[in-house]
């Protein structure tokens, strides 16, 4: 699926020499030298993959999950379905035996800057609360706020959005 | 709308990226204090970057001989191990690693690899968002994370013969000997 700004993933690889762009799936450059630009990419089969990246590619770590908690505007009471997120986010944390949660609090751009950090801070203050009344360790827990520069929706100033008033939970 | 972590990770594509240096056969922690004399870190001294800079990722799995360089110290992993800014990750012939960054960047590594972790800040509240790694030899599965969707710019991965900038991407990385 695309970022939410619906673009897809491209990766450029510069040197002395040159440019090369690669936007398509499964291909490859190679690059012998500093000043020697990047050669044209050139497509990649799954068996010469594995032969070079095996290695790598066993030991890629389980991708953190990240569960958003929704809050009512102004505030750090959660919503109603929100709520009911709750026990799935335990049994995860519990599951894995997570030792790294992070909980990072995010406003829409309603109201100062300053202002959001701070409620943003207290939302995530408020999620950390109840995750170790519900028996996760606070040692593992830290909390951030990013306030209103880390959207989920990109908006202008002073937009309410409510998708933006959240809380991540990342479970590592 | 609720796992965005997992969604983000499997809408991705895979891109690969490999070439060949080089670099001199000499042992992996030369190579390491080599490049760390050649690119010294911003000058702080190296208690006041211990006592105040927080973890920037962490070991999530490995096999084998993995270790971190770190200053002075060679630090041999284990799981959940901390990782800071300026660590040299290496990894013996038998050895892989797995680390998961604070913006849920991953990184991998195959045997035989090294990567200097020189930059990495995630305070967007501060406008202050940068992850740089280098590799200097060996092989690197990359997974960019927010950092990457928020400013795709501040990402980069070196390598001795061209830096790799991009967003939203997973690609691999071989540095031959």
């Amino acid at each position: 699926m695309p970022d939410p700004d619906g673009k897809t993933g491209q990766i450029e690889i510069q040197n002395r020499g040159g440019i090369q762009i690669i936007d398509k799936p499964g291909y490859a450059t190679e690059v012998i030298d500093e000043a020697v630009p990047p050669k044209p990419p050139r497509p990649i089969d799954e068996k010469e993959l594995r032969r070079i990246f095996g290695g790598a590619l066993t030991v890629q770590p389980v991708p953190p999950v990240t569960y958003i908690l929704y809050f009512t505007s102004g505030t750090s009471v959660l919503t109603a379905e929100s709520e009911g997120r709750l026990p799935e986010i335990i049994t995860t944390a519990l599951q894995r035996k997570s030792s790294d949660i992070s909980v990072v609090g995010h406003s829409d751009t309603v109201g100062t800057k300053q202002k959001n950090y701070e409620i943003s801070f207290d939302r995530a203050r408020m999620v950390k609360e109840i995750l170790v009344l519900k028996g996760i360790d606070p040692l593992v827990i830290k909390t951030e706020s990013h306030g209103e520069d880390n959207p989920f929706i990109k908006t202008p100033d002073e937009v309410a959005e409510p998708r933006n008033r959240r809380v991540e939970v990342t479970i590592r | 709308m609720h796992q965005r972590g997992v969604r983000q990770v499997i809408s991705l594509s895979i891109f690969i990226f490999f070439m060949n240096t080089l670099a001199m056969a000499s042992s992996d922690g030369e190579i390491a204090r080599k490049h760390m004399a050649d690119h010294p870190l911003p000058a702080v001294s190296t208690a006041v970057v211990a006592a105040s800079e927080n973890e920037v990722a962490r070991v999530k799995t490995f096999t084998g001989t993995v270790s971190i360089a770190r200053i002075e110290k060679v630090i041999p992993v284990n799981r959940d191990e901390r990782i800071y800014r300026g660590d040299s990750i290496q990894t013996g012939a038998d050895g892989a690693v797995g680390i998961i960054f604070k913006d849920n960047t991953t990184l991998s590594l195959g045997p035989n690899s090294v990567v200097i972790v020189n930059e990495f800040f995630f305070h967007p509240s501060q406008g202050k968002l940068s992850i740089v790694n280098r590799i200097i030899k060996g092989t690197a599965v990359y997974l960019s994370g927010v950092i990457a969707r928020l400013s795709p710019q501040s990402v980069r991965f070196q390598t001795p013969v061209a830096t790799v900038g991009f967003r939203g991407t997973k690609f691999l990385v071989s540095v031959d000997e």
